[in-house]
Formats: C-alpha cells, structure tokens, sequence
C-alpha cells in the first residue's frame, strides 16, 4: 500500500467549479480582549493538501473552527467550497468535512449510532449510508466494535469514529485538526493513503499538525502561523530553499524562533537534581 | 398499540408535520432526528442531567406524585379557599420545577459533546431551536402533570363542583400549572443564558447547582408557613377575595403593577428563554470554552494552604490538597451536597440558636445535644458524596502511584474531613459559646463532640470505598437511600437520649470521654487502613479495565 501521492493521479477541478476551494484574505479574530488572529490571508486549492503548522496556541484551531463555521468570523473575507462565510454557514457546512482535536463525539451512543446520525443528519440515502459506514468500519478494523458505546472506545478507536463520520457525505473540503492523534501506526497509514486518495480525487485538504515529517510527508505545501500571524505560505521544497534549512522542522524552528529553546531544556534538566 | 402500529402512526405523524413545519422554516428531517438524538442521550444520561435524568426523573415524579396528592387532599379537608390553593400549589410546582430543571437546562445549554459535535453541522437556528424546546416541553409537562393530576382532581371538591364543573376545574387547574411552567423553564434557560455570557460553560453547571438552592430555601418557607399553625386557621377562614386583597395590600402595590410586572416577567421569560436555546448560544458555549481555557483564574485558599504547608509529609499534603481542591471544584459533588446536606445544615443553625445559651449539664433538655450527630451526618453525607465524581475517568493517574503512598495519602484526606467537619465547627462554635457556658462544660462537651464526630467520620471512609472523586455517577442509584436517613434518625434520637442522661454527671461525662476516646483511635486507625485497601483494590480494578 503506497503513503504517499506516488503513483496517483491528480483529477483536475469538477466542471463549474473555479477559484480556490478556501480562500481567506485579512482575517482578524478576538476571543474577549485578545486578538488571537491578525490579518491572516491565504487559500487552498481544489485538489491540494495543504499543511496548517504552529506552535500550541498559535491560532490552528481557532482557524480551522472559523472555516467551519462554528466560531463567527471577525473581519476578513472568507470563503469556502464556493459559500462565503458567516452568511452561507449552513451550506458551506454541508461541504465541508471536520476531524476536531478533541471531542466530538455522544459517548452514550454506539460507533455504528453515532454514524448513523452523522449521515442521517446530511440526508445520505439510507442504502448508501449503510454501505459507507461498512467500509469505513472496515478500513478502520472497527466493525467488531460498531455496537459498542462510544464511551468504551480507546482514543484511536473513537478518532477512527470522527474521521469516518467527516468524510461520509464526500465532503468537497476536508478539515483535519490534529487527525492522527491516539492512531497506531497502521491506522496512521491508512489516514495518511486516505488522504492522498481524496486529493487525488479532487478534494482539498487543511491539515493541522504538529507533527513535522507527517505534514512533510503528506502535504503539498504549508502555512506556518505563529501568535496569530502567519509567517509562511508556500510548497516545501521553496520554504526550505528560502531558509537555507535541510528539513521542515528546521524551517519551522527558524520561523517561530524555538531554536534557543536548547538553552531551556538545559535549565529544566538541571532543574531535576536541584 | 404494537410496536409496528406506533412506528407507522409516528412515521405518518412526522410526514404530516414536514410541510407545516418547512412553512415555519425548519428542517423537518433534521428536526426529528434531533428529537430522537436528544430522546437517546435522555434515556442513555448522555447529557448530565436534562432529560437525562428521566429515569431518575420518573422515580423523583413517582415520589413528588404521591407527596403532592396527599398534600392536596390535606389541604382539601382542611377547606381551604380555592383561590388560595390553586396559588399554593402553583407556587410550589414552579419552585419544584425550578429545582429540578435548573441544572439540567444548565447541562443542555452547556454541553461541551453538543458543540463540539453539532457546531459544525448544517443545521439551521430555527431547526435547533425547536428541537430543544421540545424537548424542554416534554420534560415539563411530564413533572408538571405528574404533580398536578391528583390536586387538580381533589381541587374540584373544594367548591362542591360536580360532574362537567369538576373536569373544568381540572382542566383550569392543569392549564395554568403548564403555562407556568412552560414560563418556569423558559425562565430558567434565560436565567443560564444570561449566565453563560460571564461565565465559561465547565462551571455553570456549579453555579446552577447554587441557583438550585433559592427555590429550594423558598420551598421549605412555603412548607413551614403552611403548617397548621393559628395564623393559617386565620387565613381559612378569610374569604378568597378579602385574602387576595390582603395580599396585595402587603405586598403595598396596586394590583395592575403587579399583573403587569407578571406579564413583563413572562415576555422576559419566552423573549431570553428562547434566544438562550438557540444555536448561536451552542456556538458561543464553544467560544466561551477557549476563553476559559485562557482566562480561567482560581483562588485558593490561604487557611487550607497554610494547614497543607504544615503536613511535613508530600504526599499527606497532596491527598489533603486534592480533596480539598476536588471537593471546592466538582460541580456533581456540590450539586448532591446541596441537596442533601442542606437540611442538615438548615438543622445545624436551628440548632445552634435555640440550644447555644443553655450547656448540656444544666439538667433541662438542650438542642445542643443534637450538634455531634448534625455534623457526623454532615461527615458522613461529604464521605459518600466524595466516592463520585465527574472527573471519574482521570482516576487512572493513581494507577502510578507507588504502593507505599497510598497510606499517606489516605491520612491527608482524612485529615482534610477532620479539619472540615471536626476542628473548623467545633472551634468556630467554642468562641460563641465561651460567652454562656461555664469553662467547664465548654471543654467537656467540646471533646465529647469531637469524638463522636470522629466516630462518624471513620463510618464515613468506609463509604467512599475506593479512590476519592474516582466513580462515575449514576443518576438511577440513590446514593443516600431513605432506609439509611430513617436508621440515622432512629439511631441518633436514642444517642440523644442517652446523652441527656449521661449529661447529668460530670463523671460520667469523663468516663463516657475515656471509652469514646479508645473506641475512635481504635477504628480510626482500621478505617484509615481499610480505606487504603479500598484504594488500592480501586486501583487494581482500573488498572485492569
């Protein structure tokens, strides 16, 4: 099974559909007094995975939650799967599929319940509903369990729940907020190969991690975002080029200024004879 | 009806509703399957409480239900005015109401699993909207008529109706109970709404919980005023008319303000009620929890910081501080606490001020004799409340606990309970009751007291059975069942007795001090150690789920 894009093939954009699938110019976002998001502008072609990277507490979330349509947007234009938001929440929702970082899920329903509702509620035929769900709980080796309460499940077996229910109704646009979180490592892979199927297939892909040589791995190109600004909006190979760095991590590390962080982790080792 | 029979009436019934509901702009699709999704979790306890506690709900109705009639039935054969009763019990069933739904719309407004589920789904306001307050509805009318059915039918010998007159009675009588508490639940989620706005979702479920407690204390004024008492037989025998007026001359407002403060209540109820249902309210539930996350401040506390400092032992200390912390924090223990332990409070004041100016040994009968076993229930009722806790699942973390701390640990929680039900009131009353009490007696009582309480309490540790906090919750089990209150009563008014005698001679006093002193450090030292296997039995199960 290949992880990679290796060896498939591009589809180009669906017929009437032009521009990019997310598309966000001069965002600004406060949660009470603190803006957390400061004039952050970018977008995500049809058929591209592109990568959402920063340190805890830079904003991933809070932007990934905004192009979902939970949180209200402050200032900004924003559009996704060809809706702008707020004013058309609803039907961007309808297109857009969303992994969330925790949580997410009716612990008292079963895997199987808890699908059942998700596709219900986005008027997936009855028929093909129940086949989808089969395959996902296949794919995923949760169709033992698909009886069991969800408050049974390990973490890996309740993120294999929420990726199975964003994707369901085919979503145009895929959200994944930290999608490989508890998986073991043949899950990891199965998620990694899903993803590149679905660019293949000509859907988009933001994908927040903060794991490097996943994202390195899987996307095409990367937004680095730091305090709530974003530093960096390109494809791998220039990002690097750009800081002189041999890898992601460097890159990353160059950006967000963590390279003195050497210094910290010495103190904090010294700190344990003390 | 079948099975089969009831799903194609609700099959047709929801095919029916589709058009009137798509005129109204609501999703029909999405509005049943909500219906259905908030039924499930209901019945599963997925939501803490709304709904929720419909199994636990139907017991509590089933009670209130036979409570309720025969206060209706004694109020009918004391003839009171009809007027008077329909306002009694109008006034009861909203606060009753109010208790029960309070936390529970607090845990449908607030729930952290809806948003983060829902938020991002294509559901429309209007849809949401409905969804909930049908549920709300069907939460009401379930307790207002399981409270209401018997009174309304008893309601009606009051005036000698009879045949049609007493079915509209009846129905007047039940109609204007589901009005007010439709306002009542409305009221509540403007209440919690309201409240969301200033404060992160994770504790407003504590706050409701000491919301819950205003109609609660109103409950018990109702209950005690109506006791038959010289003014209530005054007040039977008061024409309904004259009464009405009499009201509203105390209450020193013409009439119309009051009607028109009563209209402007319930506009306030529907108009912020409403809007505290909708989906925008979910969604800035969701915001407000990453506010919470940022801005979220404790304080602790500068007492029990300075005892913990002074534990010498880390782990000591750390078992006092998480129980202290956890107790402070967990909103399930404050809700039950505040319900259960809020008569034995209420009794512990009464007791205090009727029974503080005469010592146990001045011969005559004294409340005061009650206070050992007041604040052994209290530490009794704190000990088995604590065995639960919403946090349950992170209790894993004392899997890596090393054997040999769990004694220690033990020991700071017992002595975070003795500094809270022990040291703290007996030494806050000592500096009241210096003033009346001879020195003597002060003392003698004092150690008396405290040993019965550490008597209490060692009872108590056996009830916690396993790591502090480290249970799940379960609405459909009691946890204090009424057969134990009953056996405490009995039990606690033959110590009292005993007391009274024993009370008569110093000497006795002593000796009595002697033998109660043996008996507490010999089941303190047992109960810290049987706790310490519950412990690590608890341990043992988790580390094997």
């Amino acid at each position: 099974m290949s992880t990679l894009h290796q060896g498939t093939t591009r589809h180009p954009p669906a017929p009437g559909s032009y521009g990019p699938a997310v598309s966000v110019d001069g965002l600004t976002f406060s949660y009470g007094r603190g803006t957390v998001l400061h004039e952050v502008s970018f977008e995500v072609r049809r058929g591209e995975v592109v990568g959402l990277l920063g340190p805890n507490g830079a904003g991933k979330s809070t932007i990934i939650k905004i192009l979902t349509g939970i949180l209200a947007p402050g200032p900004g234009t924003i559009r996704v799967a060809d809706c702008s938001l707020p004013e058309e929440s609803v039907e961007a929702k309808k297109r857009v599929g969303y992994v969330p970082e925790a949580g997410g899920l009716f612990e008292s329903l079963t895997g199987q319940e808890f699908l059942e509702f998700m596709g219900r509620l986005r008027e997936i035929p009855e028929e093909s509903l129940q086949l989808r769900i089969a395959r996902f709980l296949e794919l995923f080796g949760l169709a033992a369990d698909r009886l069991g309460r969800i408050d049974g499940y390990s973490k890996g077996m309740r993120q294999k729940t929420l990726i199975s229910a964003a994707l369901l109704h085919d979503p145009d646009v895929v959200m994944l907020d930290e999608p490989l979180s508890g998986l073991d490592v043949n899950s990891s892979v199965i998620v990694r190969d899903l993803i590149a199927a679905l660019a293949a297939q000509g859907k988009s892909i933001l994908y927040s991690s903060h794991v490097l040589d996943v994202v390195e791995r899987v996307c095409d190109r990367a937004l680095i975002i730091h305090q709530g600004r974003l530093l960096a909006d390109g494809d791998l190979a220039s990002l690097k080029e750009s800081t002189k760095s041999g890898s992601l991590e460097e890159v990353f590390r160059h950006l967000t200024h963590t390279a003195g962080a050497v210094s910290g982790v010495a103190a904090a080792v010294e700190a344990l004879r003390l | 009806m079948t099975p089969d029979r009831r799903s194609r009436t609700k099959a047709q019934v929801r095919r029916l509703s589709a058009s009137a509901l798509g005129r109204l702009g609501i999703d029909a699709h999405q509005y049943w399957l909500l219906v259905d999704l908030l039924k499930t979790l209901s019945r599963r306890q997925e939501i803490a409480q709304l709904g929720s506690r419909m199994n636990s709900m139907r017991k509590a109705a089933a009670f209130l239900a036979v409570l309720y009639g025969l206060l209706g039935v004694v109020m009918v054969s004391f003839g009171v005015p009809v007027v008077l009763y329909l306002t009694m019990l109008v006034i009861l069933t909203a606060l009753q109401l109010s208790t029960l739904l309070l936390p529970d719309v607090a845990a449908t407004l607030v729930n952290p699993s809806e948003a983060t589920v829902l938020g991002h789904q294509p559901i429309t306001g209007e849809t949401w909207t409905l969804a909930k307050i049908t549920h709300l509805l069907r939460v009401i009318v379930f307790i207002v008529l399981a409270l209401n059915c018997v009174p309304a039918l008893a309601g009606s010998l009051l005036l000698g109706f009879s045949g049609w007159q007493s079915v509209i009675y009846a129905i007047v009588h039940l109609s204007v109970t589901l009005a007010v508490g439709l306002m009542v639940g409305l009221g509540c989620c403007s209440v919690l709404g309201w409240l969301i706005r200033y404060t992160p979702p994770r504790r407003l479920q504590a706050i409701s919980a000491v919301i819950q407690v205003i109609p609660m204390l109103l409950m018990y004024g109702i209950v005690t005023w109506t006791r038959p008492t010289r003014g209530t037989w005054t007040l039977l025998e008061t024409p309904p008319s004259e009464l009405l007026a009499a009201v509203l001359a105390s209450l020193g407002m013409p009439s119309a303000v009051i009607i028109v403060g009563l209209v402007l209540l319930a506009a306030w109820a529907i108009v912020f009620g409403l809007r505290a249902l909708s989906i925008n309210r979910l969604i800035r539930s969701y915001d407000q929890d990453s506010v919470s996350r940022r801005e979220l401040r404790l304080r602790g506390s500068n007492l029990l910081s300075f005892i913990s400092a002074r534990l010498g032992n880390q782990v000591r200390r750390s078992g006092f501080v998480y129980v202290s912390k956890i107790m402070m924090r967990d909103w399930q223990f404050w809700r039950n606490m505040l319900s259960m332990a809020l008569p034995a409070l209420v009794g512990f004041g009464v007791i205090f001020v009727r029974g503080w100016d005469s010592s146990p040994f001045s011969s005559k009968f004294t409340t005061i004799h009650l206070l050992p076993h007041m604040l052994g229930l209290l530490a009794l009722i704190s000990c088995r409340f604590m065995a639960f806790g919403s946090d349950h699942k992170e209790s894993w973390l004392f899997v890596i606990i090393p054997n040999q701390f769990v004694i220690p640990f033990v020991q700071g929680v017992t002595l975070f309970l003795l500094s809270f039900t022990l040291i703290l009131p007996h030494a806050l009353g000592s500096v009241v009751l210096t003033w009346s009490w001879p020195l003597l007696d002060l003392v003698l009582f004092v150690l008396f007291s405290g040993l019965v309480v550490v008597l209490y309490l060692c009872a108590g540790l056996r009830f916690i059975g396993g790591i502090p906090f480290g249970k799940q919750f379960d609405p459909d089990k009691s946890i204090l069942s009424l057969v134990f209150l009953i056996t405490w009563g009995l039990s606690m008014g033959i110590a009292v007795g005993m007391q009274y005698l024993l009370f008569l001679s110093y000497f006795a006093v002593v000796v009595a001090i002697v033998i109660l002193l043996i008996a507490a450090l010999f089941s303190a030292r047992s109960s810290v150690a049987r706790f310490a296997v519950d412990i690590r039995v608890h341990m043992d199960e988790i580390s094997v789920r």
